[in-house]
């Protein structure tokens, strides 16, 4: 293992007590003693319906890992179809429709389907918003709490319906809605369609809109406390990048998800009500008129992607600033260009606003609109290549410390460029004629969305769970973690790239009758072994996860040796968070300052004597 | 254990770049392409692929190279403590700007010529896509579209060689997506919409129809034949089809028309 | 939507915390801006589809057809924009203190609410009485369309009797005489039957538009028929209900 630095770092903990006696008041002290009274208030007030952003972040963690795990194994079952399509799941036999134990292709419809339905409205947002969003942002700004306690509970448990209709939704007649995660009309707004687009699909509808409420919720709540709980000092330009993105992203939350909300109920008002919002006039759909008609199906389309292209940056941004704090604290050294850090964010958000139509480029949309989004796709490329390089130029010149958490965040970095890099491929009309729902483009959102963003959450974990639990988690173990996640992931979704440019269709139950890619059978086994290791593997995290919790080394303040405000604080945090008052002198990433003699330079210590750096209030 | 840290990222590097190297000669690339238009995609891939592909290899080695010289570990040098640099910024702002907008113009013709200039002559086939399979209505002997003497076929299209086709492509009920993997041809069949598609075939043979747009339980299996024929070829397998449905159709009908 | 006060009862305990806050409003008057702004999008969508679909129609009913009366609209408008300066009015008398003021205009608006829900009892009471309901009747051949059905189906119609049956089916196609009675596009028996069954009906339904007038109807009634209506051939063979 590396020679540095996990473990709780003796010296670093002292140097920010000092800090903390710096300008702690008495008070403080007071109220640490205090503190364990104050939990008299029962067990239900304080771990089930707390009004504590920290424990509804770890309420958040929880129940999204949970799912997590049941994302993984819809996704084993799409892989066993695809790898040996037609033969007896084991395990799971039972739990399928049809003759036998084989898989029904409806069943195959319905798993990738709610695969991606559990992973991005159940994992990957509630992960990074819910989870990461609720725990860090009051510590890192220096509040005691968000803004709107109550409203912030509440946020989370309107994901509980949410949770209730999609999992609920797998015991209906078709198992689940199956029309894809996109849920494009008519097929799923017409009930006869498929079996799947019965009483599934309205739960998968009503479900949406509960996840729809608890974001509106959370994201207002967010930007409230961002804007106006700010610790004296902190400034807009000295928050750290996971603030900043967590910031940009509620405003994404915040304007975009309303539509999909609107255009849900809509979607159901066409289903429960005869509405025909995106019905045409005329369609028989398996055997059913549809008398209401007037609608446009492209319309659903453009609704959707409106919010769903804002929303897949919605699952990276925040990624992206945690891994932003990750490689400074790991690299030891300033992060490289802040402010353009800054201001790219902003530019993804904006531009992401512009760019839905190019899920559309063969919908049937007009192709001169084709063009201008195409255009505007492009663009986008342009701010995370920024980001990308300033990454790079933050490791430059440091001292890198391959710690697990930094190890993922490093993937992060080394994935990104290959998800996105992929994106410029489907961004080029012409091409995207022939790649468009086929494996390319599969492999391009598992590049940024697995690759990316779940490996950027395990680092984000593996970082902040010292501050969570108290505890470190074990390091050797995550090592073997990240190793064996990282390569096997890259051994599933690498191929799929080629898959893409062969044409190998997605969403097919059994691609292999077709003579153009009978061929590629033996490279999806391969990918499938490698998908039931790479799930596998995980139990190595799981274990070192809830072990840790119990006998993990006890973490001081500031494990890491970090700048940011939440490792000032106790771990965990007691209630309130602070039991000082944080005062800012400075931006988030002083790391090898000269001006002292520490590698690192607490945002809430005082400048030694001489150093003119005073507090910037009032911006 | 740092060193061992940065090879593993180098991995990435050399997998990535080994994957599509040596993936041709497993067949595992863009299948043949027999449409006249599809070499300006085909082309534009590569094109994309070998810029891409640069960028990949610059980005990772970098990446790499900065990995395993700033290891903790050995590099005994002071952190270099630097809060960025406006020149770099610019640089590296404008150079890949400058790289996409070249890119955005550069394919406009390869999308104009497959979805925007639609060829001035009548629909040769109306397909119609429903679930699971392809309705196709040649339109007879008057050559026109939606009259009596029309022919009705399922998943199996015929096209001659060599002439421009223009296909009306509809849906009955959900969407589908007409996607011809070796003429480069993809177009989703929306209800309620007629959308044109049209190709141009270069070598006779039989090729897939593929449903690339999820249409319900039966997509996997919604697949039709592609078969382009010389002219002549065709012309018999015309004049065979509209016997056979001349003999199962209720007569007067078709005579009346005629 | 809950507007406390931040940081009410809960946690008097610990120490209090001060802030730089970003702009001069109270944390209450800022969320619920920023609520508001998030409810500009969810109008927008549904606008955006209206104007979408208004202007992609060929067609669009008249208020007569859809029994509205535009100036009873229009007054109830009015009489809710009314009732929103009432009550700020009657918020503003309060907070100067003079409740009988207040009391005056609070009651004002309680008038002219129940006035507005009048308004909307009375056109929806028109609605009604043309038979306008939300959910239109669909006409569906079966009800439950799910797995277990088409299961079902496959299974009878894969019995020797039931194949006749669907024979007569194409008979009855025939009956109603369709002059471009393109059999080609029915595949002949070696699909299984269910393709077939659902090939035929829809069929039948996507051709009424070119049937001859005088057999128009026929036609209609054949493709859009619920089970009970196309005995004797099949119904007694297709369980509606069988799961
Ligand atoms: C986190 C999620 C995420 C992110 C960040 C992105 C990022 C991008 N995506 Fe992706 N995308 C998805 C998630 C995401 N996408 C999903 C889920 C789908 C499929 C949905 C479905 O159909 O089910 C999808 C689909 C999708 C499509 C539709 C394809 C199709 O269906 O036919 C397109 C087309 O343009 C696209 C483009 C892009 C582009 C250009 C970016 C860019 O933002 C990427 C920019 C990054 C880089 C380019 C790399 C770093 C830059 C450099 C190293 C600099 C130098 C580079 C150059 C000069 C080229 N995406
Ligand atoms: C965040 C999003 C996300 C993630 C993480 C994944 C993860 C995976 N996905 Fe998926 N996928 C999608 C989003 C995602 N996917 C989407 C949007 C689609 C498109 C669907 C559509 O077409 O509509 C899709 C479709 C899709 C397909 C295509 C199906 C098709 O088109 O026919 C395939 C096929 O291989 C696939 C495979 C996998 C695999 C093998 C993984 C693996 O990486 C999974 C690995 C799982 C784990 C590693 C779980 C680990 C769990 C834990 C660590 C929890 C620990 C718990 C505690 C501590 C309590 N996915
Ligand atoms: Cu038709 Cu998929
Ligand atoms: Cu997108």
């Amino acid at each position: 293992m590396s020679s540095v630095t996990v473990g709780s770092h003796g010296h670093g903990d002292s140097k920010s007590g000092h800090g903390k006696h710096d300008h702690g008041h008495s008070a403080a002290h007071g109220h640490a003693d205090a503190h364990g009274h104050g939990h008299a208030a029962g067990f239900i007030s304080t771990y089930v319906f707390s009004k504590d952003h920290k424990v509804i972040g770890i309420q958040f963690l929880f129940s999204t890992l949970i799912w997590f795990l049941v994302g993984g194994l819809l996704a084993l079952a799409v892989r066993w179809q695809l790898a040996w399509p037609w033969s007896n799941v084991p395990l799971l036999e039972h739990l399928y429709t049809a003759e036998g134990g084989q898989m029904a292709p409806e069943t195959y419809t319905m798993l990738f389907t709610m695969h991606a339905t559990v992973m991005i409205f159940l994992v990957i947002i509630p992960i990074l918003a819910g989870a990461f969003g609720n725990y860090l942002i009051p510590l890192m700004i220096g509040a005691d709490d968000m803004a709107f306690p109550t409203l912030n509970m509440l946020s989370y448990w309107f994901m509980w319906p949410a949770f209730f209709f999609f999992g609920g939704s797998f015991f209906t007649a078709g198992h689940g809605a199956s029309s894809g995660w996109t849920s494009y009309p008519t097929l799923s707004s017409s009930p006869a369609a498929a079996p799947g687009s019965g009483t599934a699909q309205t739960m998968w509808l009503m479900g949406l809109t509960f996840v729809g409420v608890s974001s509106m919720m959370g994201s207002v709540n967010y930007m409230t406390t961002i804007i106006q709980m700010r610790a004296p000092g902190m400034s807009m330009f000295r928050m750290p990048l996971t603030i900043w993105s967590m910031f940009i992203t509620a405003v994404l939350q915040a304007f975009a998800l309303p539509v999909l909300t609107a255009a849900g109920f809509m979607q159901l008002m066409d289903r429960l009500w005869g509405t025909g919002f995106f019905t045409p006039e005329g369609s028989i759909i398996n055997n059913t008129m549809h008398t209401a008609g007037g609608g446009q199906t492209l319309l659903w389309q453009h609704l959707f992607w409106f919010y769903s292209h804002p929303a897949v940056y919605i699952m990276i941004l925040p990624a992206m600033g945690m891994v932003s704090d990750i490689i400074a604290v790991f690299a030891r050294k300033p992060i490289f260009g802040y402010k353009p850090m800054v201001y790219s964010i902003a530019g993804i958000a904006g531009l992401g606003f512009i760019v839905w139509g190019h899920h559309m480029f063969v919908s049937g949309m007009n192709p001169m609109l084709g063009m201008t989004f195409m255009v505007s796709t492009m663009m986008i490329a342009l701010p995370s290549a920024i980001k990308v390089f300033n990454w790079i130029g933050t490791l430059w010149g440091g001292h890198i410390q391959f710690a697990t958490p930094m190890l993922f965040a490093l993937s992060f970095v080394s994935m990104f460029i290959i998800g996105g890099l992929s994106g410029i491929f489907m961004a080029a009309t012409p091409v995207d004629i022939f790649i468009h729902d086929t494996y390319f483009i599969v492999a391009h959102f598992h590049y940024v969305l697995f690759s990316g963003t779940a490996m950027g959450v395990f680092g984000a974990i593996y970082f902040w769970y010292p501050k969570m639990f108290g505890r470190m988690m074990n390091e050797g173990l995550g090592k073997i973690h990240f190793a064996t996640t990282f390569i096997l992931l890259n051994l599933v979704f690498f191929p799929m790239h080629v898959l893409g440019a062969v044409g190998f269709p997605r969403r097919l139950a059994d691609p292999y009758h077709y003579d153009t890619f009978r061929f590629l059978k033996p490279l999806n086994q391969f990918m499938t072994i490698c998908a039931l290791l790479l799930v596998t593997v995980q139990v190595v995290f799981i274990f070192n996860f809830f072990y840790s919790m119990f006998f993990g080394k006890t973490a001081g303040r500031n494990p890491w040796r970090s700048n940011t405000l939440e490792w000032q604080t106790p771990s965990p945090p007691g209630h309130g968070n602070f039991d000082f008052q944080p005062v800012v002198y400075r931006g988030p990433y002083e790391y090898g300052s000269p001006e002292v003699s520490t590698d690192f330079y607490p945002q809430t210590q005082e400048p030694p004597p001489g150093v003119s750096n005073p507090p910037a209030h009032g911006h | 254990m740092g060193k061992i840290w940065s090879l593993l990222f180098l991995l990435v590097l050399i997998g990535g770049v080994g994957c599509f190297l040596v993936a041709p000669s497993y067949n595992l690339t863009l299948p043949q392409d027999v449409s006249s238009h599809g070499h300006a995609i085909d082309h534009l891939y590569v094109f994309i692929l070998v810029l891409t592909g640069v960028v990949f290899v610059a980005t990772q080695a970098v990446f790499f190279w900065f990995l395993w010289k700033y290891d903790a570990a050995n590099n005994r040098e002071p952190v270099k403590y630097t809060h960025g640099s406006h020149t770099l910024e610019i640089v590296w702002t404008i150079i890949p700007a400058a790289t996409l907008l070249f890119i955005a113009l550069y394919q406009m013709n390869a999308w104009a010529s497959s979805k925007m200039r639609m060829p001035n002559i009548l629909p040769t086939v109306e397909v119609s896509a429903r679930q699971f399979e392809w309705r196709l209505r040649y339109p007879g002997p008057d050559q026109i579209l939606g009259t009596r003497d029309d022919l009705f076929h399922v998943n199996d299209l015929h096209i001659p060689v060599n002439e421009e086709i223009l296909i009306d492509l509809k849906s009955q009920d959900v969407l589908h997506s007409f996607f011809l993997p070796n003429l480069r041809v993809k177009q989703d069949a929306v209800p309620g919409m007629k959308i044109p598609v049209w190709f141009k075939a270069t070598e006779t043979g039989s090729y897939d129809i593929v449903c690339a747009e999820l249409c319900g339980w039966g997509h996997y299996k919604m697949k039709g034949r592609l078969v382009v024929q010389s002219r002549q070829d065709y012309d018999r397998w015309l004049q065979e089809m509209y016997k056979a449905q001349a003999q199962t159709a209720s007569p007067p009908a078709s005579e009346e028309d005629n | 939507m809950s507007v406390e006060a931040p940081h009410s009862s809960h946690d008097a305990g610990h120490l209090k915390l001060e802030y730089e806050t970003g702009l001069p409003l109270t944390n209450g008057k800022l969320i619920m801006w920023l609520f508001l702004s998030t409810e500009i999008m969810f109008f927008a969508g549904l606008i955006g589809t209206y104007i979408v679909l208004r202007f992609g129609a060929m067609v669009w009913p008249t208020p007569h057809d859809v029994h509205l009366s535009e100036p009873i609209g229009a007054i109830n408008t009015f009489v809710l924009i009314c009732s929103s300066v009432t009550i700020v009015l009657g918020f503003e008398a309060a907070k100067s203190n003079r409740a009988g003021l207040a009391k005056i205009w609070i009651a004002l608006t309680l008038l002219l609410g129940s006035l507005f829900l009048g308004i909307k009892m009375y056109e929806y009471q028109q609605k009604f009485s043309h038979g306008i309901y939300p959910g239109t009747p669909h006409s569906q051949i079966y009800e439950k369309p799910d797995l277990y059905y088409a299961q079902a189906v496959r299974e009878r119609l894969a019995k020797p009797d039931v194949q006749k049956q669907v024979r007569e089916l194409q008979a009855a196609a025939a009956f109603v005489s369709f002059k471009a009675a393109p059999t080609a596009a029915i595949p002949a028996t070696d699909e299984p039957a269910t393709t077939n069954l659902t090939n035929i009906l829809s069929w039948l339904g996507s051709v009424t538009d070119t049937v001859p007038e005088e057999n128009k109807a026929a036609a209609t009634q054949l493709a859009t028929a619920k089970p009970a209506e196309l005995t004797p051939w099949f119904v007694d063979h297709m369980d509606v209900n069988a799961t």
